[in-house]
This record gives structure tokens, sequence and C-alpha cells, in this order.
């Protein structure tokens, strides 16, 4: 594993084992059908008491693309938050798969089910969105914030793709999205992002050697 | 001679049958959805043998295929006589007989005509098919001769648009209701039922109120939902209700074309109301009428409509106001004012109505005038009554003078209960009184209707509907009158134009006592094609307006029955033995080319489902687990169309429609879709790529 340039704390070299878990543990989901009737995000069943289901819906998936598109969206998002900052990754993810759930079954009472990593992959996209914006800040790099600003609206627009139409882009007919779940997500997300100090790399403030002198450490 | 001799032959038959029976058997049971008698003696009930029924519904428009196996077990020669109900709001399109193995498709044909040369067919002992409309809600096949032990398939087609609430379509084929008092509904045969569903917005939930643990469920995409059901026995004595919700965000219209070869074309828009045009409205009175008569005690329509009651007034907001009345010849009140929703008043209103017995004759106009009474000024009154309809034949022009007379802020709204209902008569209502029928069925559920009415009753989208063509020479529009436009309920709007063209349509309305204005786009194609439905729709609208006229234009309903191959009160199907029998009577063989070019436009769509049963399989993931193929296998099985009739035997699906495990995660309740996911596509997995060569540059810069 390649450490994340830049990185100085304890999470440099760090493999972002609780990303990697999850990842295989959706794997086996999905190559287990038989398990995912178990999982599946069922609102009569989370209702009769198996309350397990609001945390592994995530992990079930509809259809091979729709299983690929999440897993590498999270793999890649995971990976880059949990090696920047586990505390705060940690916090985000177990955040966001409980509020999820939670408010999918609040909101949407129509619907009889749900599944899916797109809702956790929605809360690491704008945690990253935050990270990079508050590393460009401090660093006073409005082109940097720019360009990440650019990326959250792209993702805003594609949420309001799918609440206007119910369909997702380019992938159609494999369900009827939720867009709720990217919203929750969202927030989650930004709301994690936008605390100043969790001890994550992209808190640090640039200074000049400071490379040479985590190297020096040793960490 | 000989006639008198068959009728002699036939009546002695019957008589020696009758007295050899056991006096201590039970009677012959029914068959489900209606009654087979056997005539031409003393009666006595055939069997179905078979039952099969394929509903399609694209566009809201349901097309209901029934094919049925009839058996004489008697030794004697039998005309069979088949009562069966008609669905609401359907349009009886074809009918066909298996005679000498070939399938005859029937014409229409003036309704005595037809009769007249039925019965001269009859008397030679030959094959006639006669397919009469008895009156709005009943229809009657006449089938002679069945020899004696022998079979006799016939099949049937009928239109429908579904019923939409609160974006929900329900769709009920009615098998609860025994057309001839006395009888008891049993069912011994083998019956099955296939329901495709192709909708235009994505369907977020599906499944059957009735059957919920019956029916198998395959989705094939979000728009393209498959249920089948196949039963045997005496489980079937209740309606098949299936519906289904769809995601309707936005105002809209969608069109439907047919353009007939040199002739002028065909429209059907459905306007539906999107959120942008919601508006609350708090703080309603309710006025309920409930109608105790004595028709109301038969198939159980009394407690129907008390707990139909039960479930309106547990959805009533604390802001609202209700009364409960009961009429017969006079209303009684249950408060003698208007009642805030509370806990207690709701529990009163339980208790009164759990104490009504039906008896009497019913007069709705004065309880309605007593509802009328009381109105509030300030606030919008909705008298909602619950009733069969059967009304006093009398007072009912009384009636439709009273509801036109209606305060200004008052709405009436009826909801019939049963299969056997004056629904004509509720209709009209409705329609003349700013609100609209709504009709309830045994089977069905309860507590959604009662939220969906509630909810629809009290957000009301738009009013003063009106549109305007501009650009296309467009006629004959029905209806002459738009209605409101409700939440969740489209408006459907049927017409012919002349030329085709492009042009636009603008809507007009009110909303939120605001005008309100928006213009859509309209395509009327020149070309031939499009779905020949439409041409059928269209003139049963415009035969359901012209029936409620006085006088009734006869002729003009005989015109456009027989054009469109429409059973009516005075059009009849009539199938005849071969095509010369039909040069015999000069009956042009205008249904058999309608009913090609249906079969036609049905097997075009047929291939698309085909297409996107199989686009459904691709997407299957064969690679994600060791029963990735078996689990292929199955999505395969699932998605096999159903057969198309053919003269050699329509047969029911044996093996029903299977949901694929591994392309649907169905809920394991059951019931199948409802679902939702969380998905990431290519474009955010791009975009989250490129945040995180961002991330990456970040730090780079950093160090």
């Amino acid at each position: 594993m390649t450490a994340l340039p830049g990185t100085t704390r304890r999470d440099r070299g760090q493999w972002p084992l609780v990303t990697l878990a999850l990842a295989a543990i959706a794997a086996v989901v999905a190559a287990a059908p038989a398990l995912q009737p178990l999982l599946l995000g069922a609102r009569e069943e989370i209702a009769a008491g198996q309350v397990w289901r609001l945390l592994t819906a995530h992990v079930v998936h509809n259809s091979a693309s729709h299983f690929a598109w999440d897993l590498a969206a999270f793999v890649l998002l995971g990976a880059l938050c949990e090696r920047a900052g586990r505390a705060r990754f940690a916090c985000c993810l177990g955040a966001s798969a409980v509020l999820i759930p939670a408010a999918i079954g609040l909101w949407q009472p129509s619907l009889s089910s749900y599944c899916g990593l797109s809702g956790i992959d929605s809360a690491l996209f704008v945690l990253c969105v935050a990270g990079v914006v508050r590393r460009a800040v401090a660093a006073r790099k409005p082109g940097l914030a720019a360009a990440a600003g650019l990326l959250a609206a792209g993702f805003v627009a594609k949420i309001g793709y799918e609440y206007a139409t119910a369909s997702t882009v380019f992938v159609a007919d494999d369900g009827v999205p939720v867009p709720l779940a990217h919203v929750i997500g969202a927030f989650v997300g930004l709301a994690f992002g936008v605390v100043p100090r969790f001890g994550d790399v992209l808190d640090e403030r640039p200074r000049r050697g400071a490379c040479a002198a985590a190297s020096a450490n040793g960490s | 001679m000989a006639f008198t001799t068959n009728l002699l032959a036939l009546g002695l038959a019957s008589t020696l049958s009758v007295l050899s029976a056991n006096p201590s058997e039970p009677p012959r049971t029914p068959e489900p959805g209606g009654v087979l008698i056997a005539e031409g003696g003393l009666g006595g009930l055939l069997d179905i043998v078979e039952h099969s029924v394929r509903v399609t519904v694209h566009h809201g428009v349901a097309v209901t295929h029934v094919n049925q196996v009839f058996l004489n077990t008697e030794d004697r020669v039998v005309e069979a006589l088949y009562l069966f109900p008609v669905p609401r709001g359907a349009s009886v399109a074809n009918f066909s007989m298996w005679i000498n193995g070939k399938e005859m498709v029937g014409e229409v044909v003036e309704k005595q005509r037809a009769r007249q040369i039925y019965d001269s067919y009859k008397r030679q002992q030959r094959d006639p098919g006669l397919l009469e409309q008895t009156d709005f809600k009943t229809f009657e096949m006449r089938i002679f001769p069945i020899p004696a032990r022998a079979q006799q398939r016939v099949a049937l087609t009928y239109y429908q648009e579904l019923d939409f609430d609160h974006d929900q379509a329900t769709y009920v084929y009615p098998l609860a209701t025994s057309p001839r008092p006395g009888l008891v509904e049993q069912v011994k045969g083998k019956f099955a039922i296939t329901f495709e569903v192709l909708s235009d917005a994505p369907i977020v939930e599906f499944g059957s109120p009735s059957h919920r643990d019956d029916f198998v469920v395959a989705k094939h995409s979000t728009k393209f939902f498959e249920a089948s059901l196949e039963a045997t026995g005496g489980d079937l004595g209740r309606d098949v209700v299936l519906t289904y919700r769809v995601d309707q965000p936005s105002t809209d219209i969608g069109i439907l074309t047919s353009k007939p070869d040199g002739e002028d074309g065909y429209f059907a828009l459905t306007l539906t109301a999107g959120n942008e045009l919601e508006q609350a409205e708090k703080g309603t009175d309710y006025v309920f009428l409930l109608d105790v008569s004595g028709s109301m005690a038969d198939d159980g329509k009394l407690s129907l409509s008390r707990r139909s009651i039960d479930a309106f007034v547990e959805a009533l907001d604390p802001e609202d106001r209700f009364e409960v009345m009961t009429f017969i010849l006079k209303a009684s009140q249950l408060f003698t004012q208007l009642t805030a929703a509370t806990p207690d008043a709701r529990q009163r209103a339980s208790r009164f109505l759990a104490s009504q017995e039906a008896r009497g004759g019913t007069r709705l106009r004065p309880a309605m005038a007593e509802a009328y009474r009381y109105g509030d000024p300030d606030r919008v009154l909705n008298v909602v009554v619950l009733s069969d309809g059967m009304t006093e034949q009398a007072e009912r022009q009384e009636l439709m003078d009273l509801i036109r007379a209606r305060p200004g802020h008052a709405r009436v709204f009826c909801i019939g209960v049963g299969n056997d209902v004056e629904r004509p008569l509720l209709q009209r209502v409705a329609d003349s009184a700013g609100g609209f029928a709504a009709f309830v069925s045994q089977q069905d559920d309860f507590t959604r209707q009662a939220a969906a009415f509630r909810r629809k009753v009290a957000r009301p989208a738009a009013s003063n509907v009106k549109l305007v063509f501009g650009g296309a020479d467009v006629y004959d529009v029905e209806p002459k009158q738009l209605p409101d436009l409700f939440h969740g309920m489209p408006l459907r709007v049927y017409g012919r134009y002349k030329q085709g063209s492009k042009g636009k349509v603008t809507l007009a309305a009110t909303v939120n006592g605001r005008d309100f204005q928006r213009d859509f786009d309209l395509d009327l194609p020149k070309s031939e094609g499009g779905d020949p439905r439409v041409e059928r729709m269209w003139a049963w609208h415009r035969i359901e307006r012209l029936r409620h006229l006085e006088p009734v234009p006869t002729d003009e309903i005989v015109r456009l029955g027989e054009g469109y191959s429409i059973a009516t009160e005075w059009t009849s199907f009539l199938v005849l033995e071969n095509d010369a029998e039909y040069q015999r009577w000069q009956i042009q063989r205008r249904n058999r080319l309608r009913f090609e070019r249906d079969q036609r436009v049905g097997a075009e769509l047929q291939k698309e489902l085909a297409m996107i049963r199989d686009k459904a399989i691709d997407k299957a993931k064969p690679g994600l687990g060791p029963d990735g193929a078996a689990a292929q296998q199955k999505a395969q099985e699932a998605a096999q169309p159903a057969q198309p009739a053919t003269p050699s035997g329509w047969q029911p699906q044996q093996q029903p429609a299977r949901p694929a495990a591994d392309r649907q995660v169905a809920p394991p309740g059951g019931g199948g879709g409802g679902g939702g996911i969380g998905a990431f596509d290519p474009l955010t997995s791009a975009l989250a790529g490129a945040l995180a060569l961002l991330a990456l540059l970040s730090l780079r810069r950093r160090s």
C-alpha cells in the first residue's frame, strides 16, 4: 500500500482496514444471494425487531452494476478519508450508517425496503470535499477550493436529477433510487467535515519542512 | 315442427334430469366471475373447467383477455347462458368462440337485430354466440348448442382505464359478485391470472391487497412488473385486487395517438398534477351520508360502508369537523352539528355506525338537502355519500337538480361500495358537484383507501381546468367539461384531430385561488400508426356521455358501437359460424379487422416487454457467486412471456413468474416492489475519482 503523500501523523502508512473490511463484507454478501433477504433493510422485518437490517442494508446490492459502482466509490473515498484521519472517518461512517436508514424509515414510508452503499458513499464524498476545502483555505489556494466546490456542485446536480426523474444517471432500471439517502449522507459528511479539529492529516497547517520532520520521527 | 320436437325433447330431458336428482344434494354452484346456467329446458348450471385471465396495463389502460372453457356435464344439448359483472368503467371490445377448432371473432350489431339473427340460428341447431349488455353492470353471453358432455371455449376482451388514487392504480377482477341473487359462490375449476404493467413513471410499490401471499411478482425494471396467480378450488370467492403506485414528481401531460389510414386521427391526453400545484387546505368540514336501505344488506355492503366511514373518520385531522348521517326515506343525524374529530367523537361515530341495520327504500334527496344545511361560508363542506346508488328512480332527476343547486363552497363525493352498485348515478352526482366518485371493493385496504381519499379531498390541485389547443385542428373532445384536477389522480381527455401537426396545448386552471397557466408541446402525427386502443376509448367516453342525455341518441350510440366494436345496452356482439354467414346477413367484418390490428399492436407491445425481460436477465449477476448460473436460469424462467391466445387452446402459465433472486432482492415479506436503492452511478463515481485526485493533489502540494 502506497502511503498518501504528505501524511505525517499516525494514519500515514496505515492500511485503511475499516474500508477494506466493509468492502469485503459487501463482496461476500454479493456473492451469496441467500444472505441478501436476511440483510436487506426491509421495513416490516425491522419493525418486527430485526434491527440489524438497519446497518446491514448498506452491504446488500440489487445487481452487479449497482454493486460495482457503489463499491468502487466506497473503496476509493473510504481509503482516502480513512487514511486522512480514521477518527473522523469512523464517526462519519457510523453516523451515516444509522441516520440514513432511519431517515428513510421516517420520511419515505412508501418504501418497503432499502439497500446499497451509496448513502455512505455520499457522506464520504462530502467529507472528502470538506477536507480538501479546509486544506485549500489553510493553504490559501482558492483554485483548489473552487475545484472542490465544482465537484460538490456536480454531486448536488446529480441528486437533483434523481429527485426530478426518479432514475439514476446512466444506470437505468436497477431499481428506484432513493435520493433522500444521498441527501442525508451528504449532510452527515458535511457535519463531520466542518468540525475543525479531528487531528487528521487534512487539518494540518502546511509548514516548511513538515514532511522532513515527520520522516525524521519515523512516523 | 322440428323446433317443437327439439323443445319437447329438451324439456323432457331437463324434467327427467331434475326428477332424477337427489333432493338432498346441495345445489350446483357457480364459477368465479359469473354464473353459467344451462337454458333451453329447466336449466341447471354448467361447469367452467378453465378460467384464464391475462391483463396488460400500458399507459394506465388495462386490457383484460378472459379465456374460458365451459363443460356441459349433462346428457343433453344445452344453451349456455353466462352472466358476468362488468368491471367498473370497462368497455367490452371483443367476443370470440371456437367453432370447429377455429376462433370466430364476433361483430357488433344493433341489439334487436343481433338477437333475431341469434334466434334464427338457434332454431337450426347451429353455432351462434351472443354477448349482450343487460344493464349498466351485467353482461350476458349465450352460446348454443353445447352438445352433451362437450366443451366450448370462448374468449372476451375488455378495456378499462385504471383508477388512480394518490398515484396508486387499482385493478379489480370481480369474482365476488353473483349477478343472480340466491346463488352461492364457490370455485371448483382452475383459475389463473397474469398481470403485466408497463408504466410511464417509475413504479415504487406493487402488490395485491386481496391475495397478498398468493401472487408471485417479478420486477423486470422500475417500469415493468409482472405478477401471476394460479389456484384451484374454493379460495377464490373474492375479488382479485392488484395495486401499484408510481412516482409522479411534476405536473405533466402525456399524449397517445392513433392514426388510421385515410381517417382523422385520435388522441388521448393524460394530465397529472405535480407537487408544484400542491396546496394545503386545513380545517375542512365533512358530512358522511350512509345509505342504510334494504339493498345495502346484500353482499355485505353495509358492513363494508361502516368500515369505510370508520377508516375515513380515523384519517381526519384534528382541525377537521364532521357529522355522520344515515338515510333511508329520511335522514338521521348523529351529532346534529359539526363536531371536531376528537377521539371521543370518533368513538361515538363508530358506535352509531355499528348500531345501523339495513332496511326500507332509498331516498337520497332529503339527506342531501339536510347535509347542505351544515355549510359554513368560511369553510369547505365535503359531503361524502356512501351508497350503492340504488335510489328510487322517481327522485333521480330531482336529486340531480338539487346537486346542481348546491352551495358554492360544498362538494359532493360518492363512494360506491361493493361491485353491485349504480355506478353511473354516483359518478354523475359527484361529477356535477365538484367532487369525484370512488369505488371500494370488499378486498381492498380500507385504511389506505381512506387516507388517500382524505388527502385528495383536502387537496384539490386545480379547479376550473381548461385545455386550449393551439396550432392543431382538434375536435370532438371528451369530456366536454373538464372536472377538477386532484393530486395523484390523472385527468384523461380524448379527442380527434384533422391533420397531423406540431402545436401547443395550454393548461389553464385556478390553483390556490390564482390563475395558473402552462404550455405543453403537442405532436399529432400525420402518418398511419399509433395505439388503436385510443380510438375505442374515445368512442367509449363519447357513448358514456351520450347515454346520459335525454332523450338518449340511440342511433349515434349504435353507430359508434358498431363502428368501434363496443358492446353497449343498444349493441351486442354476435358470433356466427363462418365468414359466409356474416356476408349473408350483410354484417361488415369491422371488428375482425380491428381485432387483427389490436393483435399486431399487442404483439409489438409483447416484443417490447420481452426486450425488457431479456435486458433484466442480462443484468443478472452470474459472476457474483456459485449460484450464478442457476439464478440466471431462474431469471429466464421468470421472464418467459405468457403464451398468446391460440385456437388450439390458450393455456395459463403452468409456472407462475418468479422474481429472479439475483436480479431483484425481494423483501422477505413477499409482495415484491416498493424497494429503493442507493446507487452510485458512473457519473458520480467519476466525480469521486476526480475528488480523490484533487485530495491527493492538495496533499502533494503540502509536502
